[in-house]
């Protein structure tokens, strides 16, 4: 993808948004958790962009599987034990500059592969903004594999999670020679 | 009021929990002191849920390193795959690069066998059979024997196992023979008395013996415990950090506090086996070893891992994938391989012992590692040898990011804080794990062991901890 030219038009379009970003956005500290919790509709709407990115739904996916939006990634996005989402404001600041400067248009707005890109553009730019994102992987990743909300993520992968034990663990054979007797190391 | 105890002990892990049963056994009244609580049957749980595995593990990372060690009663015994193994008799003449033998020369495998034998009844440890070995090891000695090398049957310290792949989170049926069904309840029964959530701060010499300085972590109250003898088995991370501390109030502690931090060699590797059935989440965690890179210097083993860990901790990713390798299409590619076809691989070796533990200037625990070109060459040696084996089934070895992306380790093992020695100058305690220039004053637990083992540490510490306890029996003097 080629680097958009900066026209003086795009330059104040880009500097507006960002100042009414940057107006919106609350850091949030521990006292402000559950103002966090409700944050904007559009850092919400960012954050799940981020998120299908990370783990694509039905509509990025090949094979139409579902993604971090039906594994509930915002819920743990947003938990606040996790304490990222005091960082999450600079990142959607940081991201929609971005997706602005590159392709004109809020990071929600853009396309799946030109949200991919401005991820790995980010993450491999921006020190920053990789150890925010780091965190996003992370949880968005437990989200979806990890079960946290619900289990489509389990199911996807194959993984029945809890369970009372199995009766078909072994293949039940002997699969090679032994160099021990009793299988300590001499 | 100041309370006075015969012994008291810090850690209830393989170092602490042994020292306990013994020591109460020879009715010296017995603190265990423990910062994690207490876990059973009923409170575990079978989940990938962060916040429970935040309560039962504690994490340390430092530059380079990551450290994964158990807080709870019982310590890392509640967490582990239950494999029990005996040092190979080569660990125990193993020299450093200036040519010192690493262990004091009054200890070898045949002195320890007998100690061996008393933890593998306790913790009725036994061979698996075939039949009890879970798909994905039985893959395991399939690839193993493909490529030509041999395989064997792991030995674990289980008791019917249910086969439900959650050793890792606590065994919800109490078939792993964790300390808190052995060794802990032995202790009580003997009237030693667990404090459970206190986290010792500091130990101070005094006229009488020791002071051990400890929190409350419940209520946030610092207590104090007097005592004659005070054993420190508090882990390879958090043993060292509290000598460090507690240096002032000490003798002449050794400068070998903290250093020579062994990660025992561990990685993670995992092969993708698209022809295999490997189930990795049926069965025990682990139930295979190759000894066939011995001379090496690392063992492989058959693993089961939990997803998140894959995805998250291990972040593998397959060999020809396309960028972003660890988010998007392409991890959701390899993960939906998990089910069926993936296999974790263990690497355990003799490392470099190149890490260092040490306290920062906000007393915050610190942890660093500097690879050494001996580390380096067991790391990628057995990588080479993993994919070869895999590659023999027709399988890829994927790539997992911690040492094949970043040079990181990562080691649910460490050992040799502070280690044993013949002398003051290569060590902090004797051949009985007693403090140089501290009388009474013992470390027993994994910062005890002065080298890599090559294979899982928890046997060893309990038999080194069963010979210490016989040592503090013998020489206590009321």
């Amino acid at each position: 993808m080629q680097d958009r030219k900066i026209t003086r038009r795009f330059f104040f379009k880009a500097a507006g948004s960002f100042g009414f970003l940057l107006g919106n956005a609350k850091i949030a500290d521990s006292a402000e958790r559950i103002e966090c919790m409700s944050a904007s509709s559009h850092s919400k709407e960012t954050m799940l962009a981020i998120s299908d990115v990370i783990v694509p739904g039905a509509k990025n996916s090949s094979d139409k599987s579902q993604g971090a939006a039906d594994a509930c990634a915002l819920d743990i996005i947003y938990d606040p034990f996790f304490g990222l989402e005091r960082y999450i404001a600079f990142l959607v600041i940081s991201i929609d500059w971005s997706s602005l400067w590159r392709f004109g248009s809020l990071y929600k707005n853009i396309d799946f592969e030109k949200r991919t890109y401005i991820l790995q553009l980010k993450e491999e730019k921006s020190w920053f903004f990789k150890k925010g994102f780091k965190g996003i992987i992370i949880l968005t990743n437990i989200a979806f594999y990890g079960g946290y909300k619900n289990s489509i993520g389990q199911e996807y992968i194959g993984f029945p999670g809890a369970n009372p034990g199995y009766h078909d663990f072994s293949h039940e054979k002997v699969f090679a020679k032994e160099k021990t007797v009793d299988g300590n190391l001499k | 009021m100041l309370e006075f105890f015969d012994v008291c002990i810090i850690g209830s892990g393989f170092g602490g929990a042994v020292c306990g049963a013994k020591l109460s056994g020879a009715k010296k009244t017995t603190l265990i002191l423990e910062q994690g609580r207490r876990w059973d049957k009923n409170t575990f749980q079978q989940t990938q849920d962060i916040k429970y595995l935040n309560e039962l593990y504690e994490e340390f990372e430092g530059e380079n390193i990551k450290v994964s060690t158990g807080r709870c009663v019982g310590g890392g015994s509640l967490l582990y795959s239950a494999l029990s193994l005996r040092a190979p008799s080569s660990v125990f003449e193993q020299k450093d690069k200036n040519g010192r033998r690493q262990w004091p020369s009054d200890y070898n495998r045949k002195i320890l066998n007998s100690y061996y034998e008393k933890v593998e009844k306790k913790l009725n440890v036994r061979q698996l059979l075939w039949s009890e070995l879970p798909k994905k090891d039985g893959i395991f000695a399939k690839a193993c024997n493909s490529a030509g090398y041999t395989c064997d049957r792991l030995r674990t310290a289980i008791v019917n196992c249910r086969n439900c792949g959650f050793c890792h989170t606590g065994c919800k049926f109490d078939r792993k023979q964790s300390l808190i069904l052995n060794y802990i309840p032995e202790a009580e029964k003997n009237g030693a008395r667990i404090k459970e959530e206190c986290k010792a701060l500091l130990v101070k010499r005094n006229e009488k013996g020791y002071l051990v300085v400890y929190k409350d972590l419940k209520s946030g109250i610092i207590n104090e415990v007097s005592c004659k003898v005070v054993i420190v088995s508090a882990g390879a991370i958090q043993s060292p950090a509290l000598m460090l501390r507690s240096k002032k109030y000490l003798d002449n502690l050794s400068d070998h506090v903290g250093k020579n931090l062994a990660a025992n060699g561990d990685m993670f590797l995992a092969a993708h086996l698209p022809n295999e059935d490997c189930e990795v989440f049926k069965g025990k965690v682990q139930g295979s070893v190759t000894y066939a890179f011995w001379e090496e210097g690392f063992v492989l083993q058959g693993v089961g891992t939990l997803p998140i860990s894959a995805a998250v901790i291990n972040r593998i990713r397959f060999k020809n994938a396309k960028r972003p390798y660890y988010w998007g299409i392409e991890m959701k590619r390899v993960m939906k391989e998990y089910g069926k076809h993936l296999l974790g691989i263990a690497v355990i070796g003799l490392d470099g012992s190149d890490g260092r533990v040490f306290i920062d200037e906000n007393d915050n625990i610190k942890l660093n590692w500097s690879m050494s070109e001996k580390s380096r060459r067991v790391f990628d040696k057995a990588i080479a040898r993993s994919k070869e084996i895999v590659e023999s089934l027709g399988g890829d070895l994927l790539i997992t990011e911690p040492y094949q992306e970043k040079g990181e380790v990562i080691t649910f093992h460490p050992l040799g804080t502070c280690r044993m020695a013949g002398d003051k100058s290569d060590g902090v305690i004797d051949s009985n794990c007693q403090v140089f220039g501290n009388p009474n004053l013992y470390i027993v637990d994994g910062s005890a062991v002065p080298s890599p083992l090559g294979v899982n540490p928890s046997l060893t510490i309990a038999a080194i901890a069963e010979r210490a306890s016989d040592y503090i029996v013998q020489n206590f003097q009321p």
